[in-house]
């Protein structure tokens, strides 16, 4: 594994070459930047890599099971296991969503979970990503190249290979296709993830597609080619926001969606991975109550737990964050991405007794857990 | 054949056109740099007036710099190349990792030179050297023929358009031309007949071709409805 280290110069020269990059907008200017390469891996062995596994299959089977209720019959509200509060006042819920049953009944095909291991050695469950989770592409590319630079670390040892991913992107994508060809859907060139998009797509055999490039007729999605003819679409692995998709469904100003494509989607024509509506699902609100839907759904008990978390809506757990505060940290729930997030021991007494005052006038909004 | 959209066959014919208008102005201006080093000092005003770009250098220094490295002139080989670069980064998926990375390359000599190149004819070989691997692996390794074909198109327009400027000998311009129509007719692309037809007349007149450059120039200008 210490050749990585002594290659770690080449392999980045490597990124370089094949522009793995990203890109930021910094004062309204967008720069992309190379994708920096870390030598030292996170070894997680074998025993550890399938309960992890068999954790997270569990979750996210447990998730679909709620966006599949949460936009039908919302049992696991009227059973009272969730607080219709916590549901319907989402961002991440759309209405616009009720009623429509993707193809293959699967709403989250790719589900970034994000897991953080605690000085007691445990994992947890830091947060769930259902929409438009990204990067699979990066230990994708790193990898060939660090099987190039350290050949022996992989002969040596047996590590499961990561590099079919874009093979099991297409499985899925054909899964649930509904007949026609299978794109991905970039906003554009200037994406912050536009290398993922181009590589994915390369990778998978998917068609790239700009949005100018799909258009509705007749209830279905089509692909537009430039001799005039036209190719159906089957399946859109969509790497727009939701309220980006379809002007006529969700945001009108969007310049960026496919007119229509919603009711193509509804109608069963063509299917979108992930599915819209999916943000419902991994709200930091929601996220305290994904153990109790692994219990409802499924039978069981979660195998892997949340990070320790309190919920200030919940008396009892809104008496111990009053009297912990300064140990804990905050999350806005309606906040992702980082923002809104507030630790309590970076702040003043006064500072402290505001935030207090915040969480009580506004229990619903605030998500507190302790790591 | 491969789906293609309206706006990728036009990224990859102007991938053709800027890949191209690097490769053959960069050589021509080792030619023109070469003259300036001992000889016409001011032969750069005549590469400016034959590949009609404004002079707007007023120096063979200044020249030497701006036109290989300022990202603000528009006609720079180091703007060219990003247009190049624009137009292949949206086509992974056609051209494939392995063969985009020749572009990305070529740009990151003009980038990392920028403004240091005591010896620029030295060091910028580097560039033509990875857009002839560019060309050659997108030969190899691009499946789909329609494709080679649009790209392909792009590039022997640019280098019919420069040689034309440049005052090359007929036979040059026959071998090109040539080329050209041979992907044309395979691209799929939609053109004007009358135009083909001239510049075809235009081109089998041998040496006298440039007596009439400035028609053949502007039917080829002309030659394409859409792109």
């Amino acid at each position: 594994m210490y050749e990585l280290i002594d290659h770690t110069e080449n392999i980045n020269r490597l990124l370089a070459r094949y522009g793995v990059k990203f890109g930021i907008y910094k004062n309204s200017q967008f720069h992309e930047q190379l994708f920096p390469f870390d030598p030292l891996p996170r070894v997680i062995e074998a025993e550890e890599f399938e309960f992890l596994n068999r954790g997270l299959s569990q979750r996210v089977q447990a998730l679909n099971l709620f966006l599949a209720d949460i936009y039908s019959e919302k049992k696991i509200i009227k059973e009272g296991v969730i607080p219709a509060d916590f549901v319907y006042s989402s961002k991440g819920y759309l209405p616009q969503c009720q009623g429509i049953v993707p193809p293959g009944k699967i709403y989250s095909h790719i589900s970034g979970i994000d897991l953080v291991q605690g000085k007691d050695e445990n994992w947890y469950i830091l947060e769930d990503n259902l929409r438009i989770p990204s990067g699979a592409s990066y230990p994708m590319i790193a990898r060939e190249l660090t099987r190039q630079a350290a050949p022996s670390t992989f002969s040596r040892t047996r590590i499961i290979d990561n590099r079919n991913y874009a093979a099991m992107l297409k499985e899925t994508m054909d899964y649930v296709n509904t007949g026609g060809i299978n794109v991905v859907l970039t906003p554009g060139r200037y994406n912050a993830a536009f290398f993922e998009h181009s590589y994915l797509a390369e990778r998978s055999g998917a068609i790239l597609s700009m949005p100018q490039d799909l258009f509705v007729e007749d209830n279905k999605l089509y692909y537009r080619q430039y001799g005039g003819s036209r190719l159906q679409v089957g399946a859109v692995y969509r790497r727009l926001s939701d309220e980006y998709l379809d002007p006529l469904c969700f945001l009108p100003e969007s310049l960026i969606g496919v007119p229509g494509i919603m009711d193509v989607y509804r109608n069963g024509n063509v299917a979108l991975v992930n599915a819209p509506g999916n943000g419902v699902a991994d709200d930091k609100g929601i996220y305290y109550f994904v153990p109790h839907m692994i219990k409802y759904y499924l039978g069981e008990e979660a195998i892997l737990h949340n990070a320790p978390t309190y919920l200030a809506f919940y008396e009892e757990d809104r008496k111990f964050i009053l009297e912990h505060l300064n140990r804990l940290v905050v999350k806005d729930v309606s906040e992702a991405g980082g923002y809104g997030v507030i630790f309590g021991s970076d702040l003043t007494r006064e500072k402290l007794e505001d935030l207090a005052e915040v969480i009580k006038a506004e229990p619903r909004r605030s998500l507190i857990s302790s790591i | 054949m491969g789906a293609i959209s309206i706006e990728k066959a036009d990224r990859l014919f102007w991938l053709g056109r800027y890949g191209e208008r690097v490769l053959t102005t960069l050589m021509t201006y080792f030619d023109f740099y070469d003259e300036m080093i001992d000889g016409d000092e001011e032969a750069y005003r005549i590469f400016c007036e034959k590949i009609a770009i404004p002079d707007v250098y007023g120096s063979k220094e200044n020249f030497q710099q701006r036109y290989l490295f300022d990202q603000d002139d528009p006609n720079s080989i180091i703007s060219n190349m990003e247009r190049a670069f624009d137009n292949a980064v949206v086509m992974r998926g056609e051209l494939g990792t392995y063969t985009l990375a020749y572009v990305q390359l070529a740009l990151d000599v003009l980038k990392g030179e920028n403004g240091k190149a005591d010896a620029p004819v030295y060091d910028l070989q580097q560039v033509i050297d990875y857009l002839n691997a560019f060309w050659g692996c997108m030969d190899d390794q691009v499946e789909d023929e329609v494709c080679r074909n649009i790209i392909k198109c792009g590039k022997y327009l640019e280098r019919l358009d420069l040689y034309m400027r440049l005052g090359y000998p007929a036979r040059s311009i026959e071998k090109e031309y040539s080329k050209f129509l041979n992907r044309l007719h395979r691209s799929g692309l939609s053109y004007k007949k009358d135009c083909e037809e001239k510049l075809t007349g235009i081109v089998g007149l041998g040496e006298d071709w440039k007596e009439h450059d400035k028609e053949a120039l502007e039917a080829l200008w002309n030659l394409f409805e859409v792109i």
